[in-house]
């Protein structure tokens, strides 16, 4: 009897520590439709953390990462080099599987929040996004980390790639919300929210949500005719082009 | 920006009675617009400019339309090469350099050559001389190649090789260039082929329609690169800025029309030249091999 009292009190303790706090999340948007005019949106992502009854209070504050990552892509970056004073293409790097679009934001610098490996391991911060070099391609091996580092500075310069370290307000203890932006020239396809949730330095809570960016009315139907139907799409595009200088020449003729 | 854009070309190309394509993929390039998107997007921009001229040399029957099928049928093969030649350099991104080497070589030896042929006008013009009669008769090694062919409308009875040849070599350059390549054939039927002056112009245009629309579908097919949204916009201010292009043009004269086209396109030359030789402020450059739209990062 007194056996297992001992492991249901061992259980509870077990559960009590691992699992004391969860996050609950919800955004504003699910969907992103891209028009014609899309001038860049903004998500919100609203979030709560719960405790269960028998936790004790926490003397620290909370600190929250939100990470919105865009479909990963296979990208080869290229550095150009000066062969008898004209500017070349030469060397390469292909990374495989890497985000097309990232966001962080976080409510104080990263580094402040938590230990660099906890930092890595979950691919919080620019600096710990994670480029596999593809192993199969031709290009002479060497340091990889210029391109990866020229990547991110491309990205960036698109605002597709950003870091918001007061990117997260509190509502109160354990509300808070964060505005990500969605800048025009997204790419398309299945992004993950996710928000992490720390104490000093310890990870306590995580939980992710899809977000869907598609082209939306005509443009989707123009970029999905174009890639599905190649073929056909060339022969529109030589048809309109027809129509538009047959259409021309008869509106001129009459003058 | 981008209807204003083609109004302009389109009002070059009516000022100067040339395709416009050779200007325009520079112009779009030099905006910002990946060379790759800008090749394709012209070469069915110049599909729709062709259309109208076409069409008309077709009612007056100033086609040589024998003369045109041979050189569409070597147009056929050589866009085909061209198209696949660009997927290779692409994916090798070697593109953008070849784009600009050949935009430079090729932009600024014609800007001299018409420079140099207009002043000369201008000269003779100031002095009172002729411009010396060509020699009628001499005719060229090439037309003497085996497999001759009989075109009646040109008066022509010469080999086909030449004939596919230029095809071949236009088209080619028109799909990796995003050019018609019209002020190359026409010069290239008088001088070399000695087609009548009276039919070079409609078969050339045949010639362009055709071969850049196969340029067009093959594009679009395999390199995905055809922006419709942008060609529409180009394709719109190309027919009417050549309207008026064409009515200033008859008012001026020939050889200053010349010489001022010869100065623009070494100018554009020239910029190719100074952005190949000049440290670009960003050394790198990343292009995606395969998105994964399906599955979340």
């Amino acid at each position: 009897m007194t056996r297992y009292l001992l492991i249901a009190l061992i259980l509870s303790f077990v559960s009590s520590s691992a699992g004391a706090e969860s996050v609950t999340m919800a955004l504003s948007a699910e969907r992103v439709g891209i028009t014609s005019n899309f001038s860049g949106t903004e998500i919100t992502v609203f979030g709560s953390i719960e405790r269960d009854g028998s936790t004790v209070s926490r003397a620290a504050d909370y600190d929250v990462v939100v990470v919105v990552k865009g479909p990963p892509v296979d990208v080869v970056t290229r550095k150009k080099e000066r062969i008898f004073g004209v500017w070349i293409n030469r060397n390469s790097r292909t990374f495989l599987s890497i985000p097309s679009f990232y966001a962080l934001n976080s409510n104080r610098p990263p580094d402040d929040i938590a230990q660099s490996l906890a930092l890595q391991t979950n691919q919080i911060g620019l600096e710990n996004i994670i480029f596999p070099v593809a192993t199969d391609s031709i290009e002479a091996p060497g340091n990889a980390s210029e391109f990866a580092q020229a990547y991110r500075r491309l990205k960036a310069n698109n605002d597709l790639f950003s870091m918001k370290t007061d990117g997260v307000e509190f509502l109160n203890k354990k509300l808070f919300k964060s505005h990500i932006r969605i800048p025009p020239r997204v790419p398309v396809g299945t992004y993950r929210v996710e928000v992490f949730i720390f104490v000093q330095g310890a990870l306590l809570a995580h939980d992710e949500q899809t977000l869907w960016v598609s082209k939306a009315g005509f443009e989707q139907l123009v970029y999905d005719f174009s890639r599905e139907q190649g073929l056909l799409f060339g022969a529109f595009a030589v048809l309109l082009a027809i129509f538009v200088g047959w259409f021309g020449g008869l509106v001129f003729r009459r003058e | 920006m981008l209807l204003g854009m083609g109004a302009a070309v389109g009002f070059i190309s009516g000022l100067f009675g040339v395709g416009g394509g050779f200007l325009l993929t520079p112009l779009l390039i030099f905006t910002g617009i990946p060379p790759a998107v800008a090749v394709a997007t012209v070469t069915s921009q110049t599909v729709a400019s062709s259309t109208s001229g076409a069409l008309s040399y077709w009612r007056k029957q100033a086609i040589d339309l024998k003369l045109a099928s041979m050189l569409i049928a070597g147009g056929i093969v050589g866009s085909s090469l061209g198209v696949f030649v660009f997927r290779l350099l692409r994916d090798v991104g070697q593109l953008d350099l070849i784009i600009s080497v050949s935009y430079l070589t090729f932009l600024s030896s014609i800007g001299i050559l018409m420079l140099r042929e207009s002043i000369r006008a201008m000269i003779n013009s100031r002095e009172g001389n002729r411009p010396p009669a060509r020699m009628p008769g001499q005719h060229s090694w090439v037309l003497g190649l085996p497999m001759k062919m009989k075109f009646r409308r040109s008066k022509l009875y010469v080999s086909v090789m030449p004939v596919l040849g230029l095809g071949i070599s236009i088209g080619f350059m028109g799909s990796v260039l995003g050019i018609g390549g019209g002020f190359i054939m026409v010069p290239a039927l008088i001088y070399l082929l000695r087609v009548p002056t009276s039919i070079v112009i409609g078969t050339s245009l045949i010639y362009i329609l055709v071969t850049m629309s196969v340029a067009t579908v093959l594009h679009a097919s395999t390199n995905q690169t055809v922006d419709v949204v942008l060609a529409l916009c180009l394709m719109i201010g190309g027919v009417f800025g050549a309207q008026f292009g064409a009515q200033l043009g008859q008012k001026l004269r020939g050889e200053q029309l010349r010489a001022l086209l010869g100065l623009l396109v070494l100018a554009v030359g020239m910029r190719f030249a100074v952005n190949l030789v000049l440290k670009p402020e960003e050394l790198y450059s990343f292009s995606v091999l395969r998105l994964m739209i399906g599955s979340g990062g």
